[in-house]
Order: structure tokens, then C-alpha cells, then sequence
């Protein structure tokens, strides 16, 4: 006998609603569909407004990569303005989007973990997470919305000092991460639960074009730090981590490894503020004309702005493609063929961010 | 930015080609142009390489029909859902609601 169950909106195993209608044969998951939409907020439309205040807004799109978010949109409008960031501006802006890679992939990480029921991992990996909020708050002002970009450039500095702070916090988040990735690696237990369930395969990740951890789980080297470098990413390269598995173990294992990839790159960049000069924005002398695009590797994967200019304050356009949207078109195939205890696990190791999601 | 201007045929056969050299669909993009509605299609096509096409429809009071790419590239799905209810044109084939409640009418159409 067929029965339908619905999935959310609110469920504990999401913090935002999304909706997903289950046709159950048993414990298996027949068919599913996905509603999404219950936190739309228009913010598309929002963006026709004065560039400068919009780097602010693109910030409160997503509450985890805002600075992911306001990168991309400064660097997309940069672009319709002929606009060179000086070298110190995309030092930091490369620091901070690697520290919030950190803060984003311990949230992910510690999820996952609960959504199994290991609730004393979920609460390390967020004692973790909150030195980085630490160094966040320490640097910026502000431990969730940094509010340091501007279209060229940023408006805060990170002196010697910081640079040292972050040097010592980058050792001791390196033997954190050692410690989590330890318990995690050599659990029997998490191990035997992960692997197999949720299997994305190679094929289906390139037909479906999934994006971030998701894809790079399921052995598809799609980072756009490598595909499309920008900011210090031309300088320092940056090797794909990929996974060949596709399931939820995979997926988990890409994070965790891109933990130390983040402060490997982090690390990189503290020596390279010595020598840049202590300029933080270039004054643009012209307004945001013609269309361009920008794109940059958030944690959960590509993102993407679209920008079209009117030669005035005001944007014609703006288009966000955020990584869950990406993603979301992944997870219905997935939970096809699941129990429907794994369910709520399959979908969180997508890190699903509905905000973004429905914008 | 650079892009190429096709029609809705020459797209389909852009595609096809496209998908066989591995291309990636980043997005759909939709603007409102005035006379026109743009959609822009977006592809990765490998390291430092994006491909953009173009196709103008122009607008005749909501009854704008736009070829459905999603049998050649499924990921094309929710963009095109997207495109549809953001600017009132029918994409073939794709149901055209996703996020919006069914009494807002194509909220970045200019009228």
C-alpha cells in the first residue's frame, strides 16, 4: 500500500522549510517532489538600487557565505566599471573567504553528525566553528555579516598584528581539525552509516551539473578556484579535493579534507600582506555599464552573479545563481529508491541553504 | 562581457553540441529589455572558458513562447521553472511555477 508523507516544511533535521512530498511503499521512498519557495523574498528585484548599498544586501542572501556573496557581487560589478582591486584588498578578501570556508564546512560537518544522532560531535565541531567566529569578530567587527566589502575594494584592514593572531589560529584550527577528522575517520559506527547511502554517481553529477562538495564527492574536480581563478587564486593554485565514492561518506570526507585546504591557503596568503602596500580600495571614476558576470567557489560550490549596468547609481539586473540552487535539483533523484529514515540525512549532506535557495 | 545573439532553433543544435564537448549549464539569466525579454544561457566550457548565448523574445502581452532546453540538459529544470514565473513566458514543457504563490503574476516583467 502506497502511502504520502509530507517532509517539512518544518522538520528538525532542516533549520529553514522546505517541503518534500513522499510517496512511501513501505519504508521506501517511491516518488518525491519538492517545494520550495516559503522564504522568497524578492531579493532579485531588490538589488535595482543604489550599487554601492547593494554590496550589503548581497550579504544578507545567505547568513553562512555572506562574504562569499559580497565578493561575487563586488567582483561583477568591478568588472562593468573597468575596476582593478589593489593587491592588498584581494589579499584579505581571499583570507576571509577561506576563513568562512572553515566556519561553513565545521556547520556542515556538525549537522551531518546529528542528523545521525551524534549529538557530542555536533557540539565539538561547533566549538570549533566558533574560534573562527572569533577571528571573524576580531578582524571585521562583526562574527556573521562582516559588512567589509565594497565595490573596489574593502574598508578594513588586516595589520601585523591580525596577521600573527591569525597565524597562531591557524595552528591551533589545524590540530582541532586533526582531532575531528580523527574521530570521525576512525568511527566504525559513522562509517558503516554513511557509506552507500545517498549514491550520486559520476554520470548523474555531470548531467545534473551539481556544484561544490557534492560534485567533488562523486568525483568531479569542478572547484572554480581551479576552473576560473580569481582574486589570489591566480597566484596560489588550488588542487580540486575530489572523492570517488558519491555517497554521504564522500561528501562529508570532501569537507573535512578541505578543511586543511583552507588553512594551507590561508597560510599562503598571511606572508603576502608584508609586502603589499597599504591601499584598500580604488576609487572608481565611472558608473556600472554593459553586462558581466562573476563567479567564485562558496562553500557548498559555485556561485554566480549576473550584473547588468545603466550607467547610472541604479543596476538594471541582477541575477544570483547560488550553489544550493545548483544542488537542489540533485536531491530528488537521490531520495528516490531511500528509507525514509535517510531521508534527512541524504538532503543535509547536501548542506542545503534555503535562503539561498529561494532568495 | 561577450555573448552571441541565436535564434530559439540554432540554440537547440548549440546545445547538443555543447553537451557533447562536456559542457557545463551554469544558468538561465532573464532580463527585461523594454521591447524585448533577453535570455541569456551560460556554460562552462572548461579552465577559463565561459560561453554565452542569447536569444530576444520579443514581448506580445504574455503569450511569449520559449523552447525548453531541460531534454537535453536536465539541469536546466529549475532555471527554466524560474525564467517562466519571474517574467510570464511559457518554456515548453517545463510546468513554469516553483517558488512563487500562483497570484503573483511575472514580478520582473516592465510593463
Amino acid at each position: 500500500m502506497r502511502t504520502v508523507v509530507q517532509f517539512g516544511p518544518q522538520h528538525p533535521v532542516w533549520i529553514e522549510p522546505l517541503r518534500l512530498k513522499l510517496t512511501l511503499d513501505g519504508e521506501v521512498v517511491k516518488d518525491a517532489e519538492l517545494e520550495a519557495g516559503y522564504v522568497h523574498r524578492g531579493l532579485e528585484k531588490k538589488f535595482e538600487w543604489d550599487y554601492n548599498k547593494a554590496a550589503y544586501l548581497s550579504e544578507r542572501v545567505c547568513a553562512i557565505c555572506t562574504q562569499h556573496h559580497s565578493t561575487c557581487y563586488c567582483l561583477a560589478v568591478e568588472g562593468t566599471m573597468g575596476l582593478e582591486v589593489p593587491r592588498r584588498a584581494a589579499i584579505i578578501r581571499t583570507i576571509m573567504l577561506e576563513l568562512e570556508r572553515l566556519h561553513s564546512h565545521l556547520l556542515a560537518i556538525g549537522l551531518t553528525l546529528e542528523a545521525i544522532g551524534f549529538e557530542n560531535l555536533f557540539m565539538q565541531s561547533f566549538k570549533d566553528r566558533e574560534l573562527v567566529l572569533d577571528v571573524f569578530e576580531r578582524t571585521t567587527g562583526n562574527r556573521v555579516l562582516h559588512g567589509i566589502n565594497i565595490v573596489g575594494g574593502v574598508t578594513r584592514n588586516i595589520g601585523p598584528e591580525m596577521a600573527k593572531e591569525i597565524s597562531s589560529f591557524c595552528d591551533v584550527m589545524e590540530k582541532r581539525c586533526h582531532d575531528l577528522e580523527k574521530m570521525v575517520v576512525n568511527s566504525y559506527t559513522i562509517r558503516q552509516r554513511m557509506q552507500g547511502v545517498g549514491v550520486m554517481s559520476q554520470k548523474m553529477a555531470e548531467d545534473l551539473c551539481v556544484v561544490g562538495p557534492v560534485a567533488r564527492g562523486s568525483n568531479v574536480p569542478y572547484d572554480v578556484r581551479a576552473v576560473a581563478p580569481y582574486l589570489l587564486y591566480k597566484e596560489i593554485k588550488v588542487t580540486p579535493v575530489v572523492e570517488k565514492g558519491g555517497d554521504c561518506w564522500a561528501r562529508t570526507m570532501v569537507r573535512v579534507r578541505e578543511l586543511f585546504q583552507s588553512i594551507d591557503i590561508i597560510r599562503q596568503c598571511l606572508p603576502l600582506l608584508d609586502g603589499a602596500p597599504d591601499e584598500l580600495f580604488a576609487k572608481s571614476r565611472s558608473m556600472p555599464d554593459g553586462e558581466n558576470f562573476a563567479r567564485v567557489e562558496a562553500p557548498r560550490g559555485e556561485l554566480f552573479y549576473f550584473v547588468r549596468g545603466k550607467k547610472s547609481k541604479e543596476l538594471d539586473r541582477v541575477k544570483i545563481r547560488t550553489s544550493t540552487y545548483a544542488n537542489g535539483i540533485g536531491i530528488v533523484p537521490l531520495i528516490k529508491g531511500a528509507q525514509l529514515a535517510d531521508v534527512g540525512f541524504i538532503t543535509i549532506t547536501f548542506d542545503p541553504c534555503i535562503e539561498c535557495f529561494d532568495r | 562581457m561577450e555573448s552571441k545573439t541565436v535564434t530559439q532553433s540554432e540554440l537547440q543544435g548549440i546545445v547538443n553540441n555543447l553537451k557533447a564537448r562536456g559542457a557545463r549549464l551554469i544558468t538561465i539569466v532573464g532580463a527585461d529589455a523594454g521591447e524585448n525579454i533577453e535570455v541569456l544561457y551560460f556554460f562552462s566550457t572548461g579552465v577559463n572558458s565561459t560561453e554565452v548565448y542569447r536569444i530576444v523574445v520579443p514581448k506580445k502581452g504574455g503569450n511569449e513562447e520559449v523552447e525548453s532546453i531541460t531534454p537535453l540538459m536536465p539541469a536546466a529544470y529549475i532555471a527554466e521553472n524560474e525564467l517562466s514565473e519571474m517574467f510570464g513566458l511559457k518554456v515548453k514543457g517545463v510546468p513554469g511555477r516553483f517558488f512563487l504563490h500562483p497570484s503573483l503574476k511575472a514580478p520582473l516583467r516592465r510593463s
